[in-house]
This record gives C-alpha cells, sequence and structure tokens, in this order.
C-alpha cells in the first residue's frame, strides 16, 4: 500500500507542487479513503455460475446466425469428417472438424484446457467430503482394481465411459472380495513428521463439459425422413463416438458432461493384433514371452509419438514411466514360463500438483495413461485426457502424526479387519513420507466428483515374494472429514468367512442346492 | 493474448473467447459495482447484466475509441446509473456517490472516528469529486482509463482528483482547527 501512496502522491505533485508541503496530511487522508474501502471479493461460485451462463449466451448468439440445412449423406459424403477423425489434432485445444453445412460457418474448437486451473472458493465449498451412508457408498475406481491383485495387464479402463457417475473410470467392480490369507503389518519407526498448517487445499474438479448448444443445434437439423429431430426440445449432446475405418483404427470417445475425452481400440479393426487360435497348443505357441516386452525407452518413445502425431499437449504433467507392476509378480512366479506375460503395457503420465505427483488412494500415480498393445507396438488407447478446471477450498486436516502413523501403520484409511484362518503375516517398513496430493471420489446425488486432497504418502520399502498384492505407497488423507470413517468397513468388504470344514482342512462347502422339478 | 486479440476472435465468431475476457474483469467489475451499491446480491445483478451487454455488443467495440477496460467499466456505469433511474428514490449517480461508508470495520477509536471524518466530507463534495476519488483509489484505475470512463480528457482527470483532493485537506484542516478551538 505505500508504494501505491508515494506513486499517488507523486503524481498529485506534478499537477500541484505545492500539495508537497502537506504530504503528512495527505498521506492520512489518502490512507484513510483507503482504508475505508469495503473488503468485498467476488464470490466464487457466482463467478463461475455466470461464466457458464456467458458462454451458454455466446453459443446462443452463434447459434441464432446459423440457419442452413444438412442432409446425412451429405456429412458422410464429406471428405473432411474422415480426414478429421484420422488426423484429428488433439491438442491443449481440441478441435473436432466432424461436420461441415452448407453456407454457413466452420463449427468452433471445443476447448480441453490441459493446463490446471485453480478457481478459488471460501472454505469448506464442497460440504461433506465424505457422503452420506457412510464410506460404503463410496466408490474409489483404482483402490478397487488395485486391490484386486495383479494379473500384469494394464488398467484398461472402459472403452465406453459413461457420464453417469459410476466413477472416474466407469469401472463398477463388485465391492466384496474374498478375506486375504496374508496379514500385512506396517510400521514406521522413523521420525515425527510436523504438520504446521491446520488447513489446507482441497480440489474439486470442475465438470466444464464442453459448450455443446452449437453441436446439439446442427444435429436437431439433420434430416431423417422419418424422423424431426427438431421436434425434441432443449436437447444436449453428452457423447459422441467416432471410429477410425482402418486397419488399428482408433475409436474417440467425447464426453461433453464430464469434458473428457477417451481413446480406444475401434475392436473391429485390431483382428490381426491377435494370434487366432482354436486350441491350447495355438494359444502356447502364441504366448508372449518375458523378452517380447519393450524396454521402457522404447513404449515412452512409442507413447510420446503417438501423442505428438495428434498433437496432445501433456507437458504440464510430470515425466512419463512405464506401469511395470506386471514384472514384480513376474519375478514372483515359481513357474515363470507359464505365467500370464500382459499384452498390454501402460505409460502413465503423472498429474502434477504443486510440482508432485497425484496419487490414487493405492499408492499409484494418477495421470494420463496411454496404453500399447506390445504384440503389434502400437497405441491401443487413452485414458485420463479431461479438463483440468479446479475448484480450491479450504479444510481442516489432521496434524497429530500419531494419529496419522497409527493409520498408515493400518495401511490406509480403509484396514482389513477379517483374514482367514491360520493367515501369514508379512512385515513391511514404511518409509518417510511427505505430503502430495490424492485423487478420492465423492459419489452424491448419482453423480461422482473427483477430490484431489493433502495426503501423506508413506513409501513402502522393500517388498516380499509373500506380498498378496504390490503396493508402492500407503496413503493417508489429510481431511480429518476423510479421516471420521476411519476403522470401519471401507468400500471393500469381505465376504463372510465360512467356518472350516470338518477334516480342519479349511475347505469350506458347496452350497447345496436342490434340485426342483420345472 | 491481449485484450486486442481477444476481442478480434469474438469478432471473427469465437465468441466463446469472450470467457477471457470476463475472467480477466469480472472482480474487478463486481467491486467497482459493489462499492457503489453495498448489497452482494444487487451487485451481482448488475455484474451480470454488465457482462452479458458487453457480450452481446463486443462486435460494436473498436479500440480507436479506448481501451476494453474503460468500455467495460464504461458499461456498468450506465447500468448502474440505469438501476438507479428504475429504483424508488430514482435518483442518478448522486445516490451512489451519497451512500455512506457502512462503519463497520476493526480498530482503534481513534482510527474509526477519523475514517469517519474523511467520509463525512467527503459527503459535502460534488459527485463528481468522489466519483474520481472512488476511481483513483478504490478503483485503482489510471487516469487514462478514468479519461474514458468518465468521458473527459486525461488532463482535466488529474485536475480534477488533485483540485477533490486538497480540497478535502482544507476540510479537514478547518474541521481539526473548528475542534481544537472548542
Amino acid at each position: 500500500m505505500s508504494n501505491n501512496i508515494d506513486k499517488i502522491l507523486a503524481d498529485l505533485y506534478v499537477i500541484d507542487e505545492s500539495l508537497r508541503d502537506h504530504e503528512s496530511q495527505l498521506k492520512d487522508i489518502i490512507q484513510n479513503i483507503l482504508a475505508s474501502r469495503p473488503d468485498v471479493d467476488i464470490d466464487r461460485d457466482f463467478e463461475q455460475t455466470l461464466r457458464t451462463e456467458l458462454l451458454t449466451r455466446a453459443a446462443e448468439i452463434k447459434k441464432g446466425r446459423q440457419d442452413s440445412k444438412f442432409t446425412i449423406n451429405s456429412l458422410l459424403m464429406n471428405k473432411k469428417f474422415l480426414y478429421g477423425i484420422g488426423g484429428a489434432a488433439l491438442c491443449a485445444l481440441l478441435v473436432v472438424p466432424i461436420m461441415y453445412y452448407s453456407g454457413a460457418a466452420n463449427l468452433q474448437p471445443l476447448a480441453l484446457d490441459l493446463n490446471p486451473r485453480l478457481v478459488q472458493a471460501a472454505p469448506n465449498a464442497f460440504g461433506a467430503l465424505t457422503v452420506a451412508g457412510g464410506p460404503n457408498a463410496q466408490e474409489s475406481a483404482s483402490f478397487r482394481s488395485s486391490a484386486g491383485g495383479g494379473s500384469g495387464v494394464a488398467m484398461d479402463t472402459a472403452a465406453t465411459p459413461v457420464s453417469d457417475g459410476l466413477g472416474g473410470d466407469g469401472r463398477v467392480a463388485s465391492d466384496m472380495i474374498v478375506a486375504p490369507d496374508v496379514e500385512i503389518k506396517y510400521s514406521y519407526s522413523g521420525e515425527e513428521v510436523t504438520i504446521d498448517e491446520e488447513q489446507m487445499l482441497v480440489l474439486k474438479r470442475l465438470k466444464n463439459g464442453f459448450n455443446d448448444q452449437q453441436l446439439a443445434g446442427i444435429l436437431q437439423r439433420m434430416n431423417f425422413n422419418n424422423l424431426d429431430l427438431g421436434k425434441f426440445s432443449n436437447v444436449q449432446v453428452q457423447n459422441i463416438t467416432l471410429v477410425e475405418d482402418r486397419q488399428y483404427g482408433l475409436m474417440l470417445n467425447i464426453d461433453f458432461v464430464e469434458g473428457a475425452v477417451y481413446i480406444s481400440e475401434n475392436w473391429r479393426q485390431w483382428q490381426a493384433a491377435s494370434p487366432v487360435c482354436s486350441d491350447e497348443g495355438c494359444w502356447e505357441r502364441n504366448r508372449l514371452q518375458y523378452g517380447d516386452i519393450p524396454a521402457d525407452d522404447q513404449l515412452i518413445a512409442l507413447s510420446n509419438d503417438f501423442l505428438n502425431q495428434y498433437g496432445i499437449d501433456l507437458s504440464s504433467f510430470g515425466t512419463p514411466e512405464v506401469d511395470n507392476q506386471w514384472k514384480l509378480y513376474y519375478e514372483r512366479a515359481e513357474d515363470k514360463t507359464s505365467y500370464y506375460v500382459p499384452e498390454i503395457v501402460s505409460v502413465v503420465y503423472p498429474q502434477l500438483y504443486q510440482g508432485q505427483p497425484v496419487y490414487d488412494e493405492s499408492g499409484n500415480k494418477a495421470g494420463v495413461r496411454v496404453n500399447i498393445n506390445v504384440r503389434v507396438k502400437r497405441v491401443t488407447g487413452l485414458y485420463g485426457l479431461r479438463s483440468q478446471q479446479y475448484q480450491s477450498s479450504l479444510y481442516d486436516i489432521e496434524t497429530d502424526f500419531a494419529r496419522i502413523k497409527a493409520i498408515a501403520e493400518k495401511g490406509g484409511r480403509y484396514p482389513i479387519y477379517y483374514y482367514q484362518p491360520n493367515v501369514s503375516e508379512i512385515n513391511l517398513e514404511l518409509g518417510t513420507p511427505t505430503i502430495s496430493y490424492v485423487q478420492v471420489w465423492k459419489y452424491e446425488n448419482n453423480e461422482s466428483h473427483e477430490l484431489m486432497v493433502p495426503a501423506m504418502v508413506f513409501p513402502i520399502i522393500g517388498s516380499t515374494a509373500d506380498q498378496p498384492m504390490y503396493r508402492q505407497n500407503v496413503i493417508v488423507p489429510l481431511p480429518k472429514d476423510l479421516l471420521n470413517d476411519f476403522g470401519q468397513d471401507g468400500p471393500i468388504r469381505i465376504l463372510p468367512v465360512e467356518p472350516m470344514g470338518g477334516d480342519g482342512s479349511g475347505a469350506i462347502e458347496p452350497a447345496i442346492i436342490e434340485d426342483t422339478e420345472i | 493474448m491481449t485484450d486486442g486479440d481477444i476481442i478480434r476472435s469474438c469478432q471473427s465468431g469465437e465468441l466463446e473467447q469472450f470467457a477471457q475476457l470476463y475472467d480477466r474483469y469480472a472482480a474487478k467489475i463486481y467491486k467497482y459495482i459493489y462499492y457503489r451499491v453495498r448489497e452482494k446480491s444487487t451487485a451481482e445483478d448488475l455484474t451480470s447484466l454488465t457482462f452479458t451487454k458487453a457480450l452481446e455488443n463486443i462486435g460494436k467495440y473498436k479500440s480507436t475509441q479506448g481501451t476494453f477496460s474503460a468500455w467495460i467499466y464504461r458499461i456498468a456505469k450506465n447500468t448502474l446509473i440505469d438501476h438507479y433511474r428504475t429504483d424508488k428514490n430514482d435518483d442518478g449517480l448522486e445516490t451512489v456517490a451519497e451512500k455512506g461508508v457502512e462503519v463497520d470495520y476493526e480498530g482503534a477509536v481513534d482510527a474509526r472516528r477519523r475514517l469517519a471524518e474523511v467520509e463525512e466530507y467527503m459527503q459535502t463534495m460534488k459527485p463528481e469529486q468522489q466519483e474520481i476519488i472512488r476511481l483513483r483509489l478504490w478503483d485503482e484505475l489510471s487516469y487514462q482509463e478514468i479519461a474514458e470512463v468518465v468521458g473527459k480528457s486525461e488532463a482535466s482527470c488529474k485536475m480534477a482528483f488533485s483540485r477533490a483532493i486538497a480540497v478535502l485537506r482544507a476540510g479537514l484542516a478547518i474541521l481539526l482547527l473548528f475542534l481544537l478551538t472548542q
């Protein structure tokens, strides 16, 4: 403020030098006027809402300028439609030149902003970070897929993603697992880590879906002869799927609600990627071997080439790394010759926040995932490409390190308490934790919301061959709201453990089904 | 991108680029309006109206007529005037100028008294003088921008501000002298 006042005074003296004689008074006056200014700021929710309304209004204005009609035939005959799929530039500004019609302006680009942007909201703006109904009502797709153990197959998220709130990748997994037969005990013997702040920012991804008014208006003008789309009111475009009709062609799914783009194989054009076998011997002969998997640098190069070809700019993400979890299980397999070597391997571009990688609750790095078919050395899919606009809001966090340590030593927010009889123990050491951010999902009112919350990340030091499920880190989210349900059943529920068989073998008697006459 | 680049994009049909201008000026315009109406919901309504008008008329904006910043502040000012013309009191900008400061701030009794004196004396000044002071000190506009908003030359705006401050100083000095001799 002092510099500002000096500038104001300097301007005044240029106009009237005599005012300099009263500098002290003038300073007081100006300071008092500045102090009397109302301390107010724009409401961030209002700001965001108005922004959306203005974009809608902009689309309406443009729509009002478009009045030409076209038929489905002219669309299919349009070479640019096909060219747009094959060579679409999916860069920070996603262009979807999918159709033209006579006499009108080109479609405007749909902005897919991959550069993180934050809009600050009031403290606790997102309400309770857990949802009504308890932790079992929560879904954590990535947690489930990791908890299921490793066959080594890369997490190839949904080929037909949905936007109806079933979680970030559309995966709906069973929420029950068989009680583990190995109990993992974590221990931390390092120094206490002090957390200075009592509040930290929680981020909520804004589902800034693509503005579809323009496209909806165009589609409604399509002439299906027997069906007049113009009769439908308040039409919105939620989802569009495009396919490359060529060998190894891709499928492009644009989710207008989530503001996301998914790329996967056009299955019909990937037949040549898999051997055609009708007997076990054929499958065995064509099974991939460990040495068939390209080196990490080759896989990353393949992935980067794909991104460059399609103009996808991931410069705001971290250094790419190959997901080699399957190799850990391979090394532990007794019979390596019959171990299934995956045909799909992922390259992960970690999402970053404040220069640190963002994790999922199972301790893996979250971000954009590029899947590569190692048999034909081609990219089969890309997931995690969505707008990176977030609201941020301050929340109270846990600062009692003893409590955080206790949660970490239980394996995280959702410890497993039920085990098979005669369970064996594995002891793993936790390394010095760091504070980073973790993805959690809040499922509310039939909609999933992606949050990024501060967390303490404990690296797991060393692993054993007996470890049933490979984990790199134990994550403890720090917002107090999320730790309130610690100790209850998490989203992973345990199937009831049946009593042991009479011979003590632990065999569980199969259910007896009575034959009924039909 | 500069404001000019964004405006050119809007004017060539990429109206969604207006959102970038909105991002830059939303908070400033909101504060400008709030300082003068002192009610959150009214300020939000008028802010919304201002930007809607700007969007709908972006095609008419010409850089030769001034900066975008001044242009949108003018829209906001006119929106305020329209608002008060439809208000019961049916007053213009004078009503805006006459709204007193809500003396609702923490601080020593003495500080509050001094602030109250400044504000009380400002009420005796002409509305145009008060507006120039607020545009310069509260809204932190440059003299050039003030000139474009109020429709006068930059030189006359500087002079007006200088005189307003001088009058304020003289008036407070007299007031102080009066109090000391009581």
